[in-house]
């Protein structure tokens, strides 16, 4: 009995061992290739950004010596700052006197006829003056200006019409009016009637439109 | 028995996989890793580096416009608006020239000694250098005007208002004469001077002086009556007397 052995299986299996070994070391070859060149993309990129930024940071720091070199630019700047900054806080305390007087004559929608009138920069606001027809306050009127209280000393020609003031002044209306109230009533030497008259305005109601120095 | 060559080419897959395998592990770790952290660090150096040389660029070629032109006239709109002292000068010429208004016939300028001198405070205070106060001090004085429109009175009012001396109008008094229809103006203004001081030069303060640029083109259009009523005469002096 002779006995037979397969050399070619053994061949064919250590042939397809190489191959499989030469595969991978072709392959991780091929990976270490690649990750040494994306090693070297990573550390390209990192010294672009590195060049940039000492690019940058010599530029802040040209720039930072020129804006040394003015530095008594810069101190009579803030000078300047501080002076504007104060004039800017006076400016915006300016009281707008043009636009009280015309809230004064607009408000009562031209029923009295005005006699003197006195406003200081608080926004109080006094006016003497005659009751020339029924006296009114225009209920559309937005004021203007900030006038917060406007005492009117009204001269009126008999006591019948001071009741038609009272009986009126409860149903005054007028935007930002936040009350009025009647006074004293004098009795004058040619037989007409002084009253006065207070209104209380809320300046929060009654903004003033933004203007300019003129 | 095997030999020596035979284990090597056995385990020969393995050590050469670990060894791969090690060599990647190393790469990442010792290169890729703290590189990639490197970057990372370096974009966002690279953002707030930018941003600083945009500020920076900013503010240079700000206080380079400030050096070359716009500081020289804000300084003189400013000095004259709010002078350092009690200019008495540049009031009289404010003041003549308001005068000079038309269809308003306003009365000499009285200003009672030692009242120029004597400016009481005004506003908030605030802190120079040194714990100094920055303080403007203004001073009243009265004037009036007979037989005005009412139309006159409220241009002559603004006309107050759009002096380059910067005046305000503490009360106003008008009375009317009921026959001829004009009014008797009588006024209380101020002026205001804010003494010298010192403050520490800031980045903070000149920014803040960039965003006052509208109130300056606000201040530029109001009015100087110098020409008007002095020819050759400088304003700035406190000293009516001196040549100086």
């Amino acid at each position: 009995m002779s006995i037979t052995i397969n050399l070619r299986i053994k061949k064919k299996h250590d042939m397809d061992w190489q191959n499989t070994r030469r595969l991978v070391t072709s392959g991780s070859m091929l990976f270490i290739f690649f990750l040494l060149i994306l090693g070297g993309i990573e550390y390209g990129y990192w010294q672009y950004l590195t060049n940039k930024s000492n690019e940058l940071a010599s530029d802040i720091a040209t720039n930072k010596d020129r804006i040394r070199a003015l530095k008594d630019i810069e101190e009579q700047k803030s000078l300047v700052t501080v002076k504007t900054t104060k004039l800017q806080e006076l400016f915006t305390k300016r009281f707008n006197y043009v636009a009280a007087l015309n809230d004064v004559t607009n408000l009562f929608s031209n029923t009295i006829d005005i006699r003197t009138i006195a406003i200081n920069e608080s926004g109080e606001c006094t006016v003497d003056a005659k009751k020339s027809q029924e006296l009114r306050i225009d209920p559309m009127y937005k004021l203007t200006s900030t006038i917060k209280t406007l005492r009117l000393t009204l001269t009126i020609a008999s006591s019948d019409e001071l009741q038609e003031i009272i009986r009126n002044i409860t149903t005054f209306q007028a935007q930002g009016l936040a009350s009025a109230s009647v006074g004293k009533l004098v009795r004058l030497e040619d037989g007409s009637y002084q009253t006065d008259l207070t209104l209380n305005f809320n300046p929060s109601i009654s903004q003033p439109p933004e203007r300019s120095i003129q | 028995m095997k030999t020596s060559k035979e284990q090597l080419s056995q385990y020969g897959g393995a050590i050469y996989s670990f060894l791969i395998l090690f060599i990647v592990l190393g790469l990442v770790y010792f290169f890729f890793l703290p590189k990639y952290d490197e970057i990372k660090i370096l974009q966002d150096a690279i953002v707030q580096q930018t941003k600083e040389l945009e500020e920076t660029s900013s503010y240079l070629a700000y206080l380079t416009e400030l050096a070359e032109s716009t500081l020289g006239i804000e300084q003189s709109i400013i000095d004259y608006a709010l002078p350092s002292d009690n200019d008495v000068v540049s009031l009289m010429v404010t003041y003549e020239g308001l005068s000079a208004f038309p269809s308003i016939d306003l009365a000499p300028l009285n200003i009672s000694p030692g009242l120029v001198s004597s400016g009481k405070s005004v506003g908030q205070q605030s802190e120079g250098q040194g714990g100094q106060s920055i303080d403007v001090k203004s001073f009243e004085f009265t004037t009036k005007a007979e037989s005005a429109s009412e139309i006159t009175v409220h241009d002559f009012i603004n006309e107050i208002y759009q002096a380059r001396r910067f005046l305000t109008i503490k009360s106003i008094t008008l009375s009317r004469d009921t026959e001829k229809s004009l009014y008797a103006l009588g006024l209380n203004l101020s002026a205001y001077y804010l003494p010298p001081f010192t403050i520490a030069p800031s980045p903070d303060l000149v920014k803040k002086g960039k965003d006052q640029n509208a109130f300056f083109e606000q201040l530029k259009n109001t009015k100087l009556y110098d020409q008007l009523v002095l020819d050759g005469v400088p304003v700035g002096k406190t000293d009516l007397f001196s040549f100086e």
